[in-house]
């Protein structure tokens, strides 16, 4: 046992009990040499620690600074900190403080801060005869540049996405809203990864309710680490055996900024490129930062045509199913001696067809989704062969269905959000099956379900279902229809912002 | 826990319903696309019906079959279930045909009760009475038109937008049936020597027998009197000035607007229509030498309006119907008198004085003088 257990741990280290006693009793010693032993003994078989001796030349004080190699700057550490500390001399150097050219040091005493800092990168210096240790920001590790997001690509709107460091996010936050009221919490979530979790919202707007329901259900999560954004959506949502997503969860900073600013509360995960917005509606799944830089007749045309793509994605399949299994005398009879001629040749029942088809449809996205692109593309072209011609011509499948397949994919690709769009693919499945079973009267049903699912849910206690049911008129101004953007002088009311003014057109009242 | 025990329990609910039993494939239906009512010989009657053939290994796209001996139309469906490749359903039925002699010996209004009491048949069923035999028309061999019922169909309704024969649905035909105040009418057509033509309209007795014929001409007359006129209505009059000086004139009536004076003298009903219509003159093949017998034309059109319509109207009245539903009127306006003649309507109206007024105004004589 004990040979395993130093097997795992390292031979210098001590038991997990007498780790966490030091972490949490002890603190720093004013022996350097006892403090290096403690370190060395916490973390053992961590060879990717770094551990730098000397002497300060200003004090003549044995030093020593510690860090992570890999989570830092070594510019910052060799230019910065090791070069002022072993060369540079100042005669009328008064203060204590040691000479490091870095702008954001803090000391501590405490062990379990000291190796929480290590860890996200920071350096710390002991100096032998102090009994603390100064952490210094020297922060940097490898990340990539900004890029414009590959699901939320926009024609007219900014081309930057976030990337996996959190401080960086905010950055390209603020740059939208320069403003004192931008308001930044920060939480750690998860007992291993300790991840870090900005809330940000605007002070002067936000409904302290809703922030203070958000700020609680973090609190709560008890998880061992958070490796995405998607895993704390799915934590701090509402219901989590709906369908349909209640935040939002997106890579644009512009996106963020407009929400922030429409009274939401934006969570940026530190390590994920993806940023939480709550609380949402159904409808603003709908909407894109594109339909702003458009112009609004437009803009309304497109919205109105993404309402309509979700009735086809949910019901054009199991409409024709419904229509061809129990209702044949709603059919215009062109059209029903089309559809009877093309259906003749096929030995399987319409729901069989269609959900052959439908499935096969899935699988092809889902295959192309992660293929490297040259593969993707040879997918492309067997998927087109056999959801196509190929298919109709062997019997298997009618014309008609191939249509209706290749109707029903277009209109889910027209959703702009990638989570929405999904739900909404996977709702036409159980409708095929209830056309199926009960014809139109199943597709109703059905849909009184959903329609009754989506107005009882609630995204952080305020209405998901808004501003269609519970009713506003004013937030209809910027639903369905975009107004022209001088009369969207309300921020939603979704969000129950405390200040619904957003501008004041005749004075301006200089908020 | 509780909330899944009850979704499985709906859905295995759900499954045991008898609802998928009313599942019906497309393709493996019997389309009924025309039925047809016809009599033999013996007068016994004889059901047709048309339905279209979907299977890609028949060479025959059209399917007729007839059933003999039979008293309804539910069981020559039976008939027609036995030799189809799918089961016949009527909730397509695009035309019936009745034949003339179909119509005179028997009354179609029992037999079409099946149509409005299952609610999946077709309620905007064409009516037409065949001039001939209905087979006839069904076989027709029509190379350059599309299948016979689908044809029929258009024909009709072409037709009735050229105001030239009337376009009775079902639904419509019953409430013509029912209502004591409006007989009911159909168009009319005939198997000519190759083609199909539509000769006017059929007016029936209120129990739906057969009563008289209408030509084109009439039919637009009628039309007009119905107050049934979408599009603009043709009518070409011989005009006869005795010396010699023969012609027709053509023109199209727009713009109509009715004013119907009911009233009530000396134990009989008086209807007088007051038509106000815009006229195009179309066509006139004689030739006056002066503008103001032109000027005079409009004079001429009320006047020759006027006796067609109410020569239609008696040669109508001598059969005691009604097409135009004047009854509505009477019932509208002298209801104490309607309601003692309402049982016998056709009777009264037969003995009712019908006087048309027709006031016209040329609009434009055409391009050219």
């Amino acid at each position: 046992m004990r040979f395993l257990k130093s097997l795992v741990r390292g031979n210098k280290s001590y038991k997990s009990g007498e780790q966490a006693k030091e972490v949490l009793e002890h603190c720093v010693s004013t022996n350097l040499s006892n403090n290096l032993m403690t370190i060395k003994h916490l973390f053992t078989e961590m060879p990717d620690l770094v551990i730098r001796n000397f002497t300060i030349s200003q004090t003549s004080e044995q030093a020593a600074l510690v860090y992570i190699d890999g989570l830092i700057d070594k510019v910052s550490i060799n230019e910065h900190i090791l070069h002022p500390l072993l060369h540079e001399y100042r005669s009328n150097q008064t203060s204590s403080h040691p000479l490091v050219a870095i702008g954001s040091t803090r000391s501590t005493c405490s062990w379990l801060e000291i190796e929480d800092a290590l860890f996200l990168g920071y350096s710390a210096l002991f100096i032998n005869g102090r009994s603390e240790c100064i952490l210094c920001d020297s922060q940097g590790w490898p990340q990539r540049a900004l890029e414009e997001p590959q699901t939320e690509s926009t024609l007219k709107g900014a081309h930057q996405g976030f990337i996996e460091t959190a401080k960086q996010n905010i950055a390209l936050i603020r740059r939208y809203i320069p403003n004192r009221e931008l308001k930044i919490k920060e939480l750690k979530v998860g007992k291993r990864g300790k991840t870090q979790i900005s809330i940000l919202y605007l002070a002067d707007v936000v409904n302290p309710e809703v922030l203070r329901e958000m700020i609680n259900r973090i609190n709560d999560i008890r998880v061992d680490a958070i490796i995405n954004t998607g895993e704390i959506e799915e934590l701090i949502e509402d219901n989590s055996f709906s369908i349909f997503p209640q935040l939002l969860v997106t890579e644009r900073p512009d996106a963020v900024a407009s929400h922030i600013l429409q009274g939401r509360i934006a969570l940026v995960v530190d390590a994920s490129p993806g940023v939480l917005i709550g609380p949402m509606t159904f409808t603003s799944f709908f909407q894109t930062v594109d339909d702003y830089s458009t112009r609004w007749i437009v803009a309304s045309t497109l919205r109105l045509l993404r309402f309509l793509g979700l009735f086809i994605a949910i019901f054009l399949p199991s409409l024709y199913i419904a229509v061809i299994t129990f209702h044949y005398e709603v059919i215009p009879l062109q059209l029903l001696l089309t559809l009877g001629q093309s259906r003749a040749i096929v030995p399987f029942p319409p729901i069989i067809e269609a959900l052959m088809m439908e499935i096969f449809l899935e699988m092809l996205r889902e295959a192309g989704l992660r293929l490297p692109a040259p593969v993707g593309q040879a997918v492309g072209i067997v998927g087109g062969i056999v959801i196509g011609q190929a298919a109709v011509q062997a019997g298997l499948v009618s014309n008609i269905m191939v249509i209706v397949v290749s109707m029903t994919a277009i209109a889910s690709f027209i959703i702009p959000n990638y989570d929405m769009s999904t739900s909404i693919r996977l709702l036409r499945f159980p409708m095929m099956v209830l056309a199926a079973l009960f014809g139109m009267v199943g597709i109703v049903v059905g849909t009184m379900t959903v329609v009754g699912h989506l107005l009882s849910l609630e995204s952080l206690k305020t209405p998901y279902g808004t501003p269609i049911g519970p009713v506003n008129f004013a937030d209809h101004k910027d639903t369905f229809i975009r107004f022209p953007m001088w009369k969207l002088d309300r921020r939603p009311y979704s969000a129950k912002p405390k200040q619904l003014t957003r501008f004041n057109w005749d004075k301006d009242s200089g908020e | 826990m509780k909330k899944v025990m009850v979704l499985i329990s709906i859905f295995i609910l759900g499954m045991s319903t008898a609802c998928a039993e009313d599942k019906i494939y497309l393709e493996e239906t019997s389309l009924t696309l025309a039925i047809g009512l016809d009599l033999d010989d013996n007068n016994n009657l004889i059901v047709y019906q048309t339905n279209p053939v979907f299977s890609e290994e028949a060479t025959k796209k059209v399917d007729i079959k007839s059933a003999y001996n039979v008293q309804t139309l539910r069981q020559a469906r039976e008939i027609f279930n036995a030799m189809s490749n799918g089961n016949v359903v009527g909730g397509k039925v695009q035309v019936f045909l009745f034949s003339k002699r179909f119509l005179q010996e028997e009354n179609p209004v029992k037999y079409l009760d099946t149509f409005l009491r299952d609610p999946k048949n077709a309620v905007n069923v064409v009516m037409a009475v065949v001039d001939g035999s209905v087979s006839e028309v069904l076989n027709a061999k029509l190379e350059d038109k599309p299948r016979i019922a689908v044809y029929l169909n258009n024909l009709i309704e072409r037709t009735h937008r050229t105001e030239s024969t009337v376009r009775t649905e079902l639904d419509d035909f019953y409430r013509k049936i029912y209502d004591k105040g409006v007989t009911p009418y159909m168009s009319e057509i005939k198997m000519g020597e190759t083609e199909i033509l539509v000769t006017g309209c059929a007016l029936l007795n209120d129990n739906g027998t057969y009563a008289i014929s209408l030509n084109k001409q009439e039919t637009s007359f009628l039309l007009l009197l119905q107050q049934d006129v979408d599009e603009p209505v043709p009518i070409t009059f011989n005009i006869n000035k005795g010396n010699g000086n023969n012609g027709t004139i053509s023109a199209t009536l727009d713009n109509i607007s009715y004013k119907i004076v009911t009233d009530y003298i000396e134990d009989k009903f008086y209807f007088d229509f007051q038509i106000e219509a815009d006229a195009v003159l179309s066509e006139r093949n004689y030739f006056t030498n002066t503008e103001e017998k032109l000027n005079q034309l409009a004079e001429v059109i009320e006047l020759r309006l006027k006796h067609e319509c109410e020569d239609l109207v008696k040669e109508i009245q001598e059969y005691e119907i009604d097409p135009t539903g004047l009854g509505l009127y009477a019932r509208a306006y002298k209801y104490d008198k309607w309601k003692n003649a309402k049982n016998n309507w056709g009777e009264t109206f037969a003995n009712a004085e019908v006087t048309v007024t027709p006031k016209i105004e040329i609009k434009s004589f055409g391009v050219i003088k």
